[in-house]
């Protein structure tokens, strides 16, 4: 705050002698606050750990044995539960804020090292034989379970990411597409299936007040799944493309009215983005089909993109007003 | 000088600062009104995800006009493209200034596409019609740059000029004579270190207001060219290129202990510095120099294994974090560990849990195949393996 232009405001009389003293007392309290220095170092400390620990062990395996290290992991898997389940709150619909700033981290560690720890019984002793979705629906349960117990969003997302696992897709926000072959239609059906839940999920979770700040989380990878698949679907059932794009419509419409309501421009965004895509591939698709116009078919494919791109243009800027009118903080 | 409507500019800063004062319940509603009608503006800002939008769909525009452009002079490409990209700039050049005066653009995703396409557009036209050598290139770089910051008050310009004028006296030295090549790095921190003093002192002045994103972001690049100028990773991997030495692994350069000495004491005197002058930017530089520290003696130095390296940092910073928490739970020389209230409404979008999401639950993800990851959450990573 610069109090040199609250100074001009009172001499010009638009601020009282009292809000002056008030911005200037809050000046003088005012700390200087290293909460994202330290929480940055935190967090870089926990990953550098992890990462270290692992290839440690990972590299002596020989001469530690799988046993010492299975014993090692369960103790601090059991102690980092035991310290949540002593220190933290107890289980509420509502947020729970934590009780001190490493607990989070602390979940954290209990969470990983139970994942850790089904991984290595699976992979060394064969604990649930060939039944792997088994291996990884007991971690993706009490992910779950300590996302909502602990009140942890971190947490949640791993769930989810799990949950997608388990059913056979990659979510990390950065492999989504790379990792996932979206050629094949039964993982088609199965985002779409995925996505949809999600969303209900969420509905859900705003409507019955139950855990209500998770809402957000749900929506956002109920969206991208669900809309990543159904482009999947337009592209890979080439003769239904059509009707796909006409389920993807409907679905944005939806979506757009949500996102009106809860004045979310975040998933204003991300609609007209996906919607973009999936209207511009329609479009050269047609192109493409309705004969060889050569050079012809290039300036109309430019021309398509200049006109759909000013277009959104006008579409983005009306929807911001809409939205700011009813906003008045930005 | 600025295309924007000054007096608007300057009352958005005033009714910004009211709005924090308002939310830190200092002053009150009725307050808030008048001030925010007594200092009209009426600039088109939209929101943060808005302006990513329109960004991404000018840029789409201005790309598909610019291959209709081409396509009709498509017989010719090869002359025609450094006149075309020229003639091209000028027009975006010409539309920014339009949206800016007639539609009040500000900060719009429109506008910053525009500049820096035009920008762009104009620079690469230029640059190839003249085919310019590194010296022109930065040249021009720079001239561009800098008439977008003056103009524009745009601070990724900012960053560009300051990178184009460093540029240029890198160039200059090279290109000069045996000498002058050798004192290069100094001359490179001499310009670093004068350019983060002359944007520190301006940012405390008044007639610089509308330049202060500008002024900090020139202090942000400055500290870290000041930084890589003298690491020695840096000036042994250039000096080596450019002076011909053919240096084994283990050799070293001249005055090696010199550049050995900034590489490790700029980064403490950044975190001291910073501490003691409460100036984040500082603190946030230094931090991220702590990491260069660490990447270039270990380019040099395999003094342990890497896991050893980053167990031992792993404890480390997380000791020091949690003795940091513990230290300043009741805050002491005007430091606390509390989040700044307005800090906190800004983080709506769980960018931690997304972080979180993307560098912890790649391993979650149970491998039937023959590989074995270890034990470890960062090995694993077959997640496609389904």
């Amino acid at each position: 705050m610069d109090t040199g232009i609250f100074e001009h405001l009172n001499a010009g009389g638009f601020l009282s002698d009292i809000s002056i003293s008030k911005i200037k007392a809050q000046k003088e309290r005012q700390l200087f606050s290293l909460h994202w220095e330290i929480k940055t170092i935190l967090y870089l400390g926990v990953l550098l750990l992890s990462g270290g620990l692992g290839v440690l062990i990972y590299k002596n395996i020989d001469s530690i044995g799988h046993q010492v290290i299975l014993i090692f992991i369960s103790l601090v898997c059991a102690g980092s539960f035991t310290y949540c389940l002593k220190t933290g709150l107890s289980f509420s619909r509502g947020k729970i804020s934590s009780p001190n700033s490493f607990f989070d981290y602390i979940v954290l560690l209990g969470c990983c090292t139970f994942i850790t720890l089904v991984a290595y019984l699976q992979f060394q002793y064969h604990l649930f034989g060939n039944r792997y979705g088994l291996a990884t629906f007991f971690p993706m349960m009490v992910l779950f379970f300590s996302a909502y117990y602990f009140d942890h969003i971190g947490i949640l997302s791993m769930a989810i990411t799990n949950l997608a696992g388990w059913l056979g897709i990659t979510v990390t926000p950065l492999e989504i597409l790379d990792s996932n072959d979206f050629n094949e239609s039964t993982l088609i059906f199965t985002g779409i299936a995925l996505g949809v839940s999600l969303l209900c999920v969420a509905i859900i979770t705003r409507k019955k007040n139950f855990k209500q700040h998770f809402e957000f989380t749900y929506q956002n990878f109920g969206t991208h799944i669900l809309l990543i698949s159904a482009i999947a679907a337009m592209i890979q059932f080439e003769n239904l493309y059509l009707l796909c794009f006409l389920l993807l419509s409907g679905v944005v419409y939806y979506f757009y009215s949500r996102a009106m309501a809860n004045k979310s421009f975040y998933f204003i965004l991300i609609i007209t983005l996906y919607t973009y895509v999936a209207l511009s591939y329609i479009v050269l698709k047609l192109i493409d089909s309705a004969g060889d116009f050569g050079i012809m078919a290039i300036y109309l494919g430019f021309f398509y993109f200049i006109a759909s791109g000013i277009a959104l243009v006008l579409f983005l800027i009306r929807s911001n007003k809409i939205l700011k009118r009813h906003d008045s903080i930005q | 000088m600025i295309a924007y409507n000054e007096a608007w500019l300057q009352n958005l800063v005033i009714r910004q600062e009211a709005e924090s004062a308002y939310k830190d319940n200092c002053i009150d509603k009725e307050e808030l009104e008048n001030i925010n009608s007594h200092y009209p503006m009426a600039f088109y800002m939209p929101h943060l995800f808005i302006r990513i939008g329109l960004f991404i769909l000018t840029i789409v525009i201005l790309f598909f006009s610019f291959g209709i452009l081409t396509l009709l002079f498509l017989s010719s490409i090869e002359k025609a493209i450094g006149g075309l990209a020229v003639f091209f700039g000028l027009l975006v050049y010409a539309m920014l200034e339009f949206m800016i005066r007639s539609k009040m653009h500000y900060r719009s995703g429109v506008d910053d596409a525009l500049l820096w396409l035009s920008g762009a557009a104009l620079f690469g036209g230029m640059s190839y019609m003249i085919n310019a050598g590194g010296l022109v290139n930065c040249l021009l770089l720079f001239f561009i740059a800098l008439y977008a910051v003056i103009r524009f008050t745009d601070s990724i310009m900012a960053v560009v000029a300051v990178l184009a004028l460093l540029g240029m006296f890198f160039f200059a030295f090279v290109e000069t004579g045996h000498f002058a090549k050798a004192i290069v790095p100094f001359v490179l921190m001499l310009v670093s270190g004068l350019l983060y003093f002359l944007a520190d002192k301006c940012k405390k002045k008044k007639s610089m207001l509308l330049y202060k994103s500008c002024l900090l972001v020139i202090a942000i690049t400055s500290l870290i060219t000041f930084y890589v100028s003298g690491n020695y990773y840096v000036v042994r991997e250039l000096s080596n290129e450019l002076f011909n030495l053919h240096l084994r692994t283990g050799d070293t350069i001249p005055y090696g202990w010199l550049f050995w000495a900034f590489t490790f004491c700029i980064p403490v005197l950044y975190l001291v510095k910073g501490i003691q002058k409460k100036d984040s930017i500082l603190i946030w530089v230094g931090l991220l120099l702590m990491a260069a520290i660490v990447f270039t003696t270990r380019y040099y130095y395999s003094f342990a294994p890497m896991e050893i390296v980053m167990t031992v940092g792993g404890v480390i910073m997380v000791s020091v974090a949690y003795w940091l928490v513990k230290y300043l739970k009741t805050p002491k020389h005007g430091f606390t560990y509390e989040e700044n209230a307005l800090d906190a409404a800004g983080n709506k979008l769980n960018i931690e849990a997304i972080l979180l999401a993307q560098t912890f639950a790649q391993q979650q993800s149970i491998q039937e195949g023959p590989t074995f990851g270890g034990g470890s959450f960062g090995g694993g990573g077959a997640s496609g393996d389904f």
